[in-house]
This record gives C-alpha cells, structure tokens and sequence, in this order.
C-alpha cells in the first residue's frame, strides 16, 4: 500500500495524512470508551515515520541526476499537478517535522484538562502536511491547495479554546487577515496564469513574454507579495500576529512562531526566485525594483518589530513581537539575492523555529503553573522553576544572537551577506545589526526578573511535570549544540539554497525538456 | 468575444466591493462575504484567462476555478462556526464589540 | 479611534496601492500573450463538449489536487467539530 501511494505522494505526506485520520478515529472511539492516551501515542508515532521518510527523501532526491525530483499521478507536468522536490523542499519539510514532534510532546500535559482533544492532535497532524505540502510542491495550484490546508488548521487551533473570549476573537482576526492574504495569493496567481498560460512553478519562470508584462508583472508582484507578507508578518501586515500567538495554546504559538510564519516567507522565496528575480532584467529597472522593495520592508519590519517588543507586559505578546523582528532579519538574506544570504536565511528559519519554539514552550510551562501571562506577576521564578527558566534563558539568549548560540551563527551569515561586493547593501547590515544590538534591551530583563529573589516564599509553585521538560531540554542542548558545531545544518542549508540558485535551471529542464 | 481587458475591470470592482465590505462592515458575516465576493473576483480572473482566445478553452483555468470554489467554501465555514461562539460571548454580531483584546 | 480602526486604516492604504497599479496596469499596457505551443497547453474544444471533457482532464491532469481536496474538507469539517461540539460531561 504504502509501497503504492510513495510512487506518488512523498513519505512524510503520507504518513502525516494517514496519521490525521487515524488519529482523529482513535481519539473519538476512545472518547466513547473512556479515558485512553492512543492518541498522542499515535501522532507521535506517525510524526517520527514522518521524520524518517525525510532522511529516505533526502536520499532519494540527492541521488537523482539532477537533484530534482518529480513525483505526479497520471499526466506529466507541465500541465498535470505534480510535487518538485529538490533540496530547499526537504530542509523546510525537515524543519516542520522537528519542530512538531516536539510540540507534540509538549502538548501530552499541557493540554490534558481541555476536552476535544481527538480534533487537536488531528489538524496539528494535518497543518504539518500542509506545510510538508507546501514545501514540496512544484505548481503553484497545488501549492495553493496545501496553503488552505495549512491555513483552515490553523484558524481552528489557534481559536481552539472556545470558551475563552481571547481565542476565539484572535481566531476571528487571524481567520479574517490570513484568508484575505490567500485569496490575494490567489488573485495574484490569476494572473500569472494569464500571462503565462499554466500554473506550474518552473513553466512560470520561461513561459512569460517578460518583454510585454511590464506592469502586470509588477502587480502580480505586489498581489502575491501582500498575501504571502500577511502571512509571514512583514510589518504593514502584521497586525493579526501579535494578538493570535498569545491567544493560541503554547504548542500551537510554537508552531505557529517557528514555523508557519517562515512558510509564507518560503512562499515568497520561491515565486519571487523561480520567476521574478531570474527574468527580471527583462523588466525595467527589474532586479534593483524586488531587492530595494523586499529591503526596505525588512528594514520596517526588522525595527518596528523590536521597538513594540519593547514596550510589551504580556511575555507571550513579547516573544510574538520578537517573530516579527526575526521575520525582518531573514528578510536581510532574501534582499541580499544571493546564494549566501539564502543560506543565512534558510539557516535562520531552522534555528529560529528550535529558539522560538523554546521560548514559546518555557514560557507556556510557566504559564501553566502560575496561571497569568503578565511578567511583573513572573518576578523571582527562577527559584521554583531552575529547568525552565534555564531552557527560557538559553532560547532569549539566543534570539538575541549571543556567541556560542546558534542564533549566532546565522545572524553573522544574514548581516554578512548584504556587505557582498555584488549588493552592496551596507547600511542594511548597519541596520541589523543595530537592531540586534537593540533585542536585547527586553530579552535581558525577563531573564533578571526570573532570576531576582522572589518577594515572599511559597510552597505551591514546583518545576514543570516531566513530559514538559524533557523536549524543552533537548532543545536547549540542541541550540547549544548547533552554536558551537553549526556544521551538519550548516551543510545541509548550504545545498539547500544552492538548490534554489544554481540548481534552478535542472529544476526547470527537469519538467520541460 | 470581448477583450480581456473589461474583464480584468469587473475583477477589479469586485474586488473593491469585497475590500470595502471586509473594512467597513460591522457584521461579522457580511466580512465574511466580501472575502468570497474577492475569492469570486478571482475566479472571474481565471474564466476570462482560459477562454481568452476564440474557439479554444483552456480547461486548467476551469478546473482549478471548480476546485477553488470548495476551498473558499471550507474557510467560510470555519469562519461561520467561529462567528456563533463570538455570539455565544457577546451576544452580537457587531465585529466592533470585538475590541477586548488589542486590535 | 479604536485600534481596529487602526488596523483597517492600515488595509486600506495597502489597497489603495493595489488599486492604482492596477488601473494604470489597466489602461497602460496590453496584457502579454502566452509563449506556449499550442497543442501542449491550450485544449480546443466544440461548444458544448467542454462538460464532458472537464471531468476527463480533472481526473487525467489534475488528480494530485482532487486527491487532496478532500483532506482540506477533512479539516474544515473537524475544525466545525472542533469550533461547535456539545460536550456531554460523563456522569
């Protein structure tokens, strides 16, 4: 069976698919039946067959001839639906799985006193295969498709808490705000289509008589430039973000941090480096247009982002500031063009994701104990909680690009690449690095308030249940690890955005021979 | 057949009618309309690409209109579910009743 | 003036820029033609045969998408469930 369907679906797809739907089953049977926990085992087992049908597609896409690899049901691409998978597609797949298997784990305790849970594990597992889907497809319909499968689950588990007012207005808002940007998507897609006559990725890049265009390539741009900026949180659009990332339970603002805001930004890397940015000499004033639009919105979003950070109490409506600031950052690598500021930014949605999703989970972990989200309420924590204020300090420290932290590593990359002699976008690395700077004038303090001697004792407040600690550990040590010995990730980015780059004319030849 | 271009101009006022409903309404369910009136506008788009040449259709502008018109129906769905548990807490439909949290 | 208004402003000056590329797209420029071969893209069709080679192309061309379609109906109707269950409390 499985055997069948992998000639046309890739693993990890299917196995996240097939676990929405038996998960979803067992959980509602177990419902019935009483109390039962098959259902987070289930979803957990079905994430890590998920993880190991990605290390089979990286071997299966590394040894193909051209490191592309395409995988349809009856017709041949370019007019049928097909995935095109190459080696950016398997990076962003790997990092979605990662980042899911242990906000999974998380959500054993922290979601234990909420009923419905047979629908929660479900559409985590189905959001994941969107997002799998949406870095794996190679036409922009099918793209689309898992983007609304990525986006309907969303909406739900952010307003998943429906007796609460605060979840279900964020929802309302995120639902209102993130469907217009598909929709945008969609318009823009429209008219791709027309002037390109398909929809498919690599047609895309050589079917349009770019001479002509002109002015409806720009506003295809600018369509398909608001919607996925609505979804990836460039700073005019981003005003859905800081109230749905508090609102949503603390695995699903992890995930949606880490992760789902950086697939909107693979959106944008894909459309604007497979079509726009290859033919836009054809343009006038074509390549400088994208890069200076996409620098000075990095800019915007990078500074008013850590500015409104600044003046936050709610430490969860902090850290979804601090997204926006991080958003800005890879916005640097994706200005820059080049293969090494793609590098940096592929490098930074990775460490981004294990940093953030961290502090989304260690805060979630105190919120959980103390019952409020307001930092003056959090004062001397540190003395009750030593594991998750340690975890929690380790992930600030990171975002905040400190040596020896991964976060490090990919900022220098990022800053570095817009001082190379082909940009020459030095005050975007002046820019950046001013802002980093800046970060840390509100990741400091939370860690001292934890750290300082709490007012009075009390005897209520113990560290975090177990199943709590154990992922947030393994993500600390592992952005440690990462600062100091960044190499296999290093690597692994590295092919990825050559795949984007240079790899680009095998992913064209690849459908149209 | 008509040029394309009147047709990319009813896209655009269908789209305007949508963007203004979705900024200036106060019911949460006419917001919800004018999203599917913009989804339509695009829908539009697609139909007047694939027959844009005389005596030809393109059937993928067709088909991916049919399978789009179920996605915009899933998300107005979700959305109509979220728009009775607002009522549940609010007991209205005014979206400006909404302003609890920080819009 | 409420934050909504804010963030509503804010739309709607992204809009305002949509609109007006958007007309000078409209009475500026012709809208380019497809480079394509005709016989791979373009499917030609009588007047009224295109009901019955719709459902043909979806299933030969575009059977990836209809596979998946229905796991967006799947989450859309237990996302509903999710939204509007009544829980009955066991006794």
């Amino acid at each position: 069976m499985v055997m069948v369907l992998s000639e046309f679906l890739p693993y990890p797809l299917i196995s996240l698919l097939a676990g929405a739907m038996v998960v979803l089953f067992a959980g509602v049977l177990e419902e019935r039946l009483g109390q039962g926990r098959t259902k987070e085992a289930l979803s957990v087992i079905f994430i890590a067959l998920a993880l190991i049908g990605c290390l089979i597609l990286y071997k299966d896409v590394t040894s193909q001839p051209l490191g592309v690899m395409v995988l349809s049901i009856g017709a041949e691409p370019p007019l049928g639906a097909c995935f095109e998978i190459d080696l950016l597609s398997v990076f962003m797949t790997f990092s979605v799985v990662f980042l899911g298997l242990f906000a999974v784990v998380y959500s054993f305790r922290y979601m234990e006193h909420d009923t419905r849970l047979a629908e929660y594990y479900s559409l985590l597992l189905l959001m994941m295969a969107g997002m799998v889907g949406v870095a794996l497809a190679g036409d922009f319909f099918t793209f689309f498709i898992f983007w609304e499968l990525m986006c309907i689950s969303s909406y739900v588990l952010v307003a998943f808490r429906r007796e609460l007012w605060g979840p279900i207005e964020a929802g309302f808002k995120y639902l209102t705000m993130s469907a217009l940007g598909g929709v945008l998507i969609f318009l823009g897609m429209s008219l791709l289509y027309g002037m390109a006559g398909n929809v498919n990725f690599a047609y895309m890049s050589v079917g349009i008589d770019w001479g002509t265009a002109g002015v409806w390539a720009y506003l295809a741009f600018i369509l398909l430039f608001l919607g996925f900026g609505i979804k990836a949180a460039i700073v005019p659009m981003h005003t859905w973000l800081p109230d749905a990332h508090p609102e949503a339970p603390s695995p699903i603002s992890a995930m949606l941090s880490g992760i789902v805001i950086e697939t909107g930004l693979y959106g944008l890397v894909r459309i604007l480096f497979v079509v726009f940015l290859p033919n836009a000499v054809l343009l006038p004033r074509g390549p400088e247009t994208f890069k200076y639009v996409v620098a000075v919105f990095s800019v915007l979003t990078m500074t008013i982002g850590n500015i409104m950070a600044l003046l936050q109490k709610d430490i969860k409506r902090l850290l979804a500031y601090s997204s926006i600031a991080q958003v800005g950052y890879m916005l640097v690598g994706v200005a820059s063009g080049t293969t090494y500021g793609l590098l940096g930014c592929f490098l930074h949605v990775f460490n981004h994701s294990l940093m953030k999703g961290l502090a989304f989970l260690a805060s979630g972990a105190m919120v959980y104990r103390i019952g409020t989200r307001n930092l003056d309420e959090m004062k001397g924590l540190g003395h009750y909680m030593p594991v998750t204020t340690m975890a929690l300090a380790i992930s600030l420290l990171g975002l905040g690009g400190v040596p020896s932290t991964n976060g490090f590593v990919s900022k220098f990359i990022l800053f570095g690449s817009a001082l190379a002699p082909g940009v020459n976008m030095w005050w975007l690395t002046l820019i950046g690095v001013l802002n980093s700077a800046f970060s840390m004038a509100y990741y400091l303090p939370i860690i001292i308030r934890l750290i300082t001697k709490p007012a009075e004792k009390s005897s209520e407040l113990k560290e975090a249940p177990i199943l709590m600690l154990i992922p947030m550990c393994i993500m600390a040590i592992l952005i440690i690890v990462f600062g100091i010995y960044p190499r296999p990730v290093l690597q692994l980015a590295d092919s990825a955005s050559k795949a984007l780059i240079e790899g680009l004319q095998g992913y064209i030849s690849k459908v149209i021979p | 057949m008509l040029a394309i271009h009147v047709y990319l101009t009813a896209v655009l006022f269908l789209s305007l009618i949508g963007l203004y409903s979705m900024a200036f309404k106060r019911n949460m369910i006419r917001i919800l309309l004018g999203l599917e009136i913009i989804l339509n506008a695009a829908n539009l788009s697609f139909i007047a690409f694939s027959a844009r040449f005389t005596g030809q259709v393109d059937l993928l502008g067709q088909s991916i209109v049919v399978m789009s018109i179920v996605l915009g129906g899933c998300v107005v769905a979700i959305g109509l579910s979220m728009v009775l548990n607002a009522y549940k807490h609010y007991k209205t439909l005014d979206v400006r009743e909404l302003r609890r949290l920080k819009w | 003036m409420s934050k909504y208004y804010k963030a509503m402003g804010a739309a709607l000056t992204v809009f305002m820029i949509i609109i007006i590329a958007y007309t000078t797209a409209l009475y500026g420029a012709i809208f380019p033609e497809p480079v394509m071969s005709e016989e791979q893209l373009v499917i030609t069709t009588g007047e009224g045969e295109i009901i019955h080679s719709m459902s043909g192309f979806l299933w030969d061309y575009r059977s990836l998408d209809l596979l998946m379609q229905p796991f967006v109906l799947f989450a859309a109707a237990s996302g509903c469930a999710a939204m509007l269950r009544v829980i009955r409390r066991r006794s």
